[in-house]
């Protein structure tokens, strides 16, 4: 790894806490954490614990779900992406969006789910569902043999199948429920809690496995023939990547809806810093991923304050462009 | 020469991390015991009430600085001759004329919560099921800041939600007031209409914003045309916005036909020129084979601009249009405009103009 | 070490019972007009294919009982095309042939392995170049080190020399047969041109059809009634000195 690679890898990393910091210190109220540190620093000073809790209860687990969630969604597209052979795969290509939005929807408009109440019936029922379409992709690609085309194919074909529910539901929807309906879709942060984060420290956990198939990844670049003569089964990884990557992201969706573009995005930016094997792009990607939507989710709760906007519009709006960019920038081409 | 540039900042890499870790866990400690101590307790009175959603909430009293995160609360308190008590108000009302101008704070379905925080609150009223309590009472707990859930949409729940409101604001006079003229309105209209002989009740048939999008069981205009004593033509469809054939409307044969028209394609309010509906009107008495509905023939087809009569006491206004166009006879002495007027100068204190309904008078 | 070995892919039958021995330190080739199964004998050798039928073995040892990865540091495999793009570096992708003995991080051993592959290969100056920017040539090379970098005792070849210009095609051929002798490995190519195949193995199998329809060595399997049965070509042995098959034109 040449040293320009490392510089730009060490401020990433630099990056990412105070991207975190400055997320922290601005919102609608003119409270950060550094003026509170000051503050209680200075000898009178009068506690002020509504901007203390506004830092703890609002914005640092916000924050931190931007965080966790951008480098699990990076994470899973990186795997994917290798698993699948695919440049073009994104983590809700095995379906886990459009069963994630069904399962809402189930909730949203006909009150119907698996269990729970109020939000959490949303949210258990995105997961199932999310999961459900994964098996289902995966149950299809299986009676092909598990070969990266037929695991796309299914997945396109699930996406199909649970889109279509979706707009169903939409259409027998009452007025609310639809305005409810069409705001899960956009994918958000604002409710994010520490009682969330929780579960995405678990998403978090789920991902670190992945890490053990960093060799098997980058010796299914060879080819699934090549692969099996350098002792790994490809359909095996695949599978084991596919299950796990899909757990983190439902995870991840059902609370924030579905959240576009990282997952896609994030690989093949770290490949353009670390370069394609699996050890060093895994980490990055997640780095990327991580720092993207914590950038996305700051753009989006300041561009237009007081008013939010979902985090799904600005990393659409903001990343096809940077993408695009950097697309036409490159010198060497990384896909074909 | 990889490695030893990477095993170097390695090391120098985990003395960094290991003391951003000391320093970041002490800091958020602090911040955790700062964050979690008791916010001061004010010398207020306080009320306890039970909310539409069913809930004991108790709250400061009197109520003097109030989040609305419903047009149809921002609507209602203003009506009570209220408006400076709203600190916080929904996007969706922000630009409305009749809206004081403060702090926009997201809307039922996204509250931004920093916002109202920052507006010091001493309740925030929303719809009763959105949103969910785990995005709002909770996350507004450790502001000490309520949540009060009145729907204020629904004609039925209307004039009880509003002597609560009424009663939180300390303003029960002008409430009362307020609940008399308009439930004097409403059960005038009801009770004629419940004289009406099933064999007299008119056909309807509602389009709303979208061509041959009818209105089915669910939806507030079909309650509304019940109330009105019309019969709607898809009362009974298995959706709340049935698409419905040109066919079927022809063979259900209408007495009457109304035609809803968004704010977004026509804005009533401030129109002068009703040429736009004229050409929406036209365009449905022209569609073909239409000519042999009743409706058409005898001149019954309507169009109404939703604008500012879909919450709060415009429900009884827009319920006294229908009610008349329904039934022009029964309701003869029912002046819907001078409600109108009524509602819009001395309810929301904005001059009454516009175009309501085509054709008109 | 391959006892009668039937593969069927859907209802053609690939291989029909094939077995052969095949010795250490010796090169074998496998010739035949296309379709006759060598590719599908190669594959079936390392575990690739799973015959229907017939067992490999490996020193005495069924394979399917050795373990995916247990093979894999034993029997290498350099496939006929590379993948259709490769985003790697040639160090990258030789060192990709170490993945039977790494888990995560590449010992200083595995880093010499690999070195010393490339060095064999003679693409140690192509260390640090994209895998997708060198010629044909130089990409069959990097894929012969990426075996050897596994450090197998048994290698086996895929047409290594289709894309090759006649330099680099007599150079990878005796490089072969160097580290044939000098490590003992046991050799397995599949290949088409006879002279070649001829002038450098020692065993040659002629395949038709899916069946061994001759095996000995060159000499004796390269006849022109052979040819002629096999190819439908109708040829002329020179030697000079090399064995050397000279068309004369297709039998009707």
């Amino acid at each position: 790894m040449s040293k320009r690679r490392v510089f730009v890898l060490m401020l990433l990393v630099l990056a990412l806490p105070l991207i975190v910091f400055i997320s922290m210190s601005v919102g609608v109220l003119p409270v950060s954490p550094l003026g509170l540190i000051l503050a209680s620093l200075s000898p009178n000073h009068e506690v002020n614990p509504v901007a203390w809790a506004v830092i703890w209860y609002l914005r640092l687990p916000r924050a931190l779900m931007a965080v966790m969630a951008g480098a699990v969604l990076a994470m899973a597209g990186v795997v994917l992406q290798g698993s699948l052979r695919n440049p073009l795969v994104s983590p809700f290509t095995l379906g886990v969006s459009s069963g994630a939005s069904f399962g809402a929807a189930l909730a949203i408009v006909l009150g119907v789910g698996i269990v729970g109440m109020g939000a959490y019936l949303i949210m258990a029922n995105a997961f199932v569902f999310a999961l459900l379409a994964t098996f289902i992709t995966l149950g299809i690609a299986r009676l092909r043999g598990m070969t990266a085309e037929s695991v796309i194919l299914a997945g396109i074909a699930v996406m199909y199948m649970f889109s279509a529910g979706v707009t169903l539901l939409q259409y027998v929807a009452r007025e609310w429920e639809l305005t409810e309906l069409v705001y899960w879709l956009m994918g958000d942060l604002s409710k994010a809690s520490w009682h969330r984060l929780r579960y995405t420290v678990l998403a978090v956990i789920v991902c670190i496995p992945l890490f053990k198939f960093a060799w098997d990844l980058n010796v299914l670049m060879m080819g699934d023939d090549a692969a099996k003569s350098l002792g790994t089964d490809p359909s095996m990884t695949r599978v084991a990547c596919a299950c796990l990557s899909a757990l983190a992201v439902s995870i991840v969706v059902c609370m924030t809806g579905p959240i576009g573009f990282i997952g896609l995005m994030a690989p093949h930016l770290a490949r353009l810093v670390v370069g394609s094997d699996h050890r060093f792009l895994m980490p990055t990607s997640a780095l990327i991923g991580a720092l993207l939507l914590s950038t996305a989710d700051l753009v989006a709760r300041t561009i237009m304050m007081p008013l939010e906007l979902p985090v799904g519009v600005v990393t659409a709006f903001f990343g096809v462009p940077l993408f695009v960019h950097l697309l036409l920038r490159t010198r060497r081409e990384i896909w074909r | 020469m990889f490695k030893k540039c990477y095993r170097s900042a390695m090391t120098r890499l985990e003395g960094v991390l290991i003391i951003a870790l000391i320093a970041v866990s002490v800091v958020a400690g602090y911040a955790w015991y700062m964050a979690t101590m008791a916010p001061t307790v004010s010398a207020r009175q306080t009320i306890t009430i039970v909310d539409s959603a069913g809930r004991y909430v108790t709250v400061p009293w009197p109520v003097k600085r109030v989040v609305a995160l419903t047009t149809d609360a921002a609507m209602t308190i203003v009506a009570l001759g209220a408006k400076d008590v709203i600190v916080g108000i929904t996007k969706y009302a922000a630009s409305e004329p009749w809206a004081p101008n403060v702090t926009v704070v997201g809307s039922s379905f996204s509250p931004n919560i920093e916002a109202i925080v920052s507006v010091k609150p001493d309740i925030v009223i929303t719809y009763v099921r959105w949103p969910k309590p785990e995005d709002l009472e909770e996350k507004l707990e450790p502001f000490g800041i309520k949540v009060v859930r009145l729907d204020l949409y629904k004609i039925e729940t209307l004039f009880s939600e509003v002597k609560l409101l009424g009663l939180l604001l300390n303003r029960t006079e002008e409430t009362e007031a307020l609940i008399n003229y308009w439930k004097g309105v409403y059960e005038n209209i009801t009770s004629r209409v419940s004289e009406l002989a099933p064999e007299n009740k008119v056909k309807v048939y509602f389009e709303t914003y979208t061509d041959f999008k009818a209105v089915g069981p669910g939806s507030g205009w079909d309650q509304i045309l019940r109330l009105a004593g019309g019969i709607n033509i898809y009362a009974d469809a298995p959706v709340t916005y049935p698409v419905v054939t040109s066919e079927d409307v022809i063979n259900e044969n209408p007495e009457v036909i109304l035609k809803a028209v968004s704010t977004s394609k026509f804005d009533p309010y401030n129109a002068t020129d009703d040429t736009p509906l004229k050409q929406i009107w036209e365009s449905i008495v022209n569609r073909s084979g239409w000519n042999q509905i009743d409706a058409v023939k005898n001149g019954r087809v309507y169009i109404i601009c939703a604008g500012l009569l879909h919450d709060s006491f415009g429900l009884v206004v827009e319920l006294a249009y229908i009610a008349k166009l329904l039934y022009p006879s029964l309701f003869a002495d029912l002046d819907p405009k001078e409600l109108h007027r009524h509602f819009l100068e001395d309810n929301l204190g904005i001059p009454y103009a516009g175009i309501w309904i085509y054709p008109h008078e | 070490m391959v006892r009668d070995i039937t593969v069927s892919y859907g209802s053609i039958r690939a291989l029909d019972g094939v077995s052969v021995e095949l010795e250490s330190g010796k090169i074998t080739s496998i010739v035949g007009p296309n379709g006759a199964g060598k590719t599908t004998l190669l594959k079936c050798i390392n575990g690739i294919v799973r015959p229907s039928a017939g067992v490999v073995f490996l020193d005495g040892m069924d394979i399917r009982k050795i373990k995916q990865i247990k093979l894999a540091r034993r029997m290498g495999h350099v496939p006929q095309l590379p993948p259709l793009h490769l985003p790697l570096t040639v160090f990258e992708t030789v060192a990709l042939g170490r993945r039977p003995y790494v888990s995560w991080v590449l010992s200083k051993k595995d880093i010499r392995t690999v070195e010393e592959a490339m060095k064999a290969v003679g693409i140690e100056h192509l260390s640090d170049r994209y895998f997708d920017e060198l010629s044909g040539g130089e990409r069959q090379k990097v894929l012969i080190a990426m075996a050897l970098a596994q450090e197998p005792e048994v290698l086996l070849l895929d047409e290594p020399t289709s894309n090759l210009d006649i330099r680099h095609q007599l150079e990878i051929l005796n490089l072969i047969r160097r580290l044939a002798r000098e490590k003992n490995l046991t050799v397995v190519m599949a290949i088409h041109d006879l002279n070649l195949a001829s002038r450098f193995s020692d065993i040659m199998i002629m395949l038709k059809d899916g069946r061994i329809f001759a095996i000995g060595s060159p000499r004796e399997v390269l006849t022109p009634e052979n040819i002629r049965e096999v190819y439908g070509v109708e040829v002329t042995i020179l030697t000079n000195p090399h064995l050397l098959v000279v068309p004369i034109g297709v039998v009707p």
